[in-house]
């Protein structure tokens, strides 16, 4: 069986679509690089900027987490 | 072990540090709670210029800074660097220092590590929070969300306060990320909240403890400090009047040519 390579487009769309479902009315604040809403952060990650690259570094690290398991005791 | 003063840095100048300047006030409350000597840098005196002379008048053992950060500055008001990698490091000298603030701890923490602090507690990658929207131009404890990511860090400055090691601290920090992260993990979280967990998970993932984790503070109360100030001044003025003495004595008592 052949491992299926995601492409970074789908990636972005993937996290796009979490994005999406954030909460309207909230905002998250990536350090010095300012606080977005939800459709702003989805024009950072359309553009490919560092804050989009930020976002989606920290989306892709939480679902990668499924794999390797995201509490403290899984991980020893 | 040397006793010290407690001093952190608080800027107020734009929605993300005004959180981080709220959530310092209930820091700032436990250790006025506990009697400690607590020297606040807030709002426009969170500057360069003020936190080295705080540092070297007051001696302080815990050093909490609230800013923006980098891999080598951590800034104060108007986003002005205090500590710089390359710069003044030196003044962290024997203390133990956290900053709330992003990657500092990648480069800048290192280095002050390696000239003498005792230990960085900070984040090796950005610092990253979510908060509710309404709340933005008053930030308050009223804003759960914000609680989620802001309480486990004020977590650890209590453990310092209470004089847990500097590893202890993290622990109890990150025992409340993971908590939280537990807590929105389970069926019954809502879509709220579990939304929350990504970040929640990569602020934990990066907050590291650097140097010595066994290394814990001790603190001096205002009196004491008032009191330590006294003695050297009368130890000064004693000093001075027997200088003073002998110079009369040697003026009067020296045989003339």
């Amino acid at each position: 069986m052949s491992a299926c390579k995601v492409s970074s487009k789908e990636i972005r769309q993937l996290v796009t679509e979490r994005i999406k479902t954030l909460s309207s009315g909230r905002k998250i604040s990536i350090g010095s690089e300012g606080s977005f809403s939800k459709e702003e952060l989805i024009d950072h990650i359309k553009i490919g900027d560092k804050v989009g690259e930020k976002i989606v570094k920290v989306q892709m690290n939480y679902l990668r987490s499924f794999k390797t398991g995201f509490l403290k005791d899984d991980k020893k | 072990m040397r006793k010290g003063s407690f001093l952190l840095t608080r800027p107020n100048h734009e929605p993300t540090v005004n959180y981080l300047f709220a959530w310092a006030e209930k820091v700032l409350e436990i250790s006025k709670k506990k009697n400690i000597f607590s020297i606040d840098l807030s709002k426009s005196s969170a500057n360069k210029k003020q936190f080295v002379s705080s540092v070297k008048r007051f001696r302080p053992s815990f050093i909490y800074l609230n800013g923006h950060g980098s891999l080598n500055s951590v800034t104060g008001f108007d986003n002005k660097p205090i500590l710089s990698f390359a710069d003044n490091e030196e003044i962290t000298n024997d203390c133990v220092v956290y900053a709330l603030s992003c990657q500092s701890a990648k480069r800048l923490g290192k280095s002050c590590v390696s000239r003498g602090a005792r230990s960085y507690l900070g984040y090796n990658d950005d610092f990253i929070f979510v908060f509710d929207e309404k709340n933005e131009n008053n930030p308050s404890e009223l804003d759960q969300t914000a609680s989620y990511f802001l309480d486990p860090s004020n977590d650890l400055c209590q453990a310092v306060l209470e004089g847990k090691t500097s590893g202890e601290a993290v622990e109890s920090s990150q025992s409340a990320f993971e908590q939280s992260i537990i807590k929105f993990s389970l069926s019954d979280a809502t879509a709220e909240e579990r939304e929350l967990l990504p970040y929640l998970l990569w602020d934990r993932e990066h907050q590291v403890c650097l140097g010595d984790s066994q290394a814990k503070c001790e603190f001096i109360s205002e009196e004491e400090y008032n009191k330590q100030r006294k003695t050297k001044l009368y130890i000064l003025i004693s000093v001075l009047i027997f200088f003073i003495s002998f110079i009369f004595w040697r003026l009067g008592f020296t045989p003339q040519r």
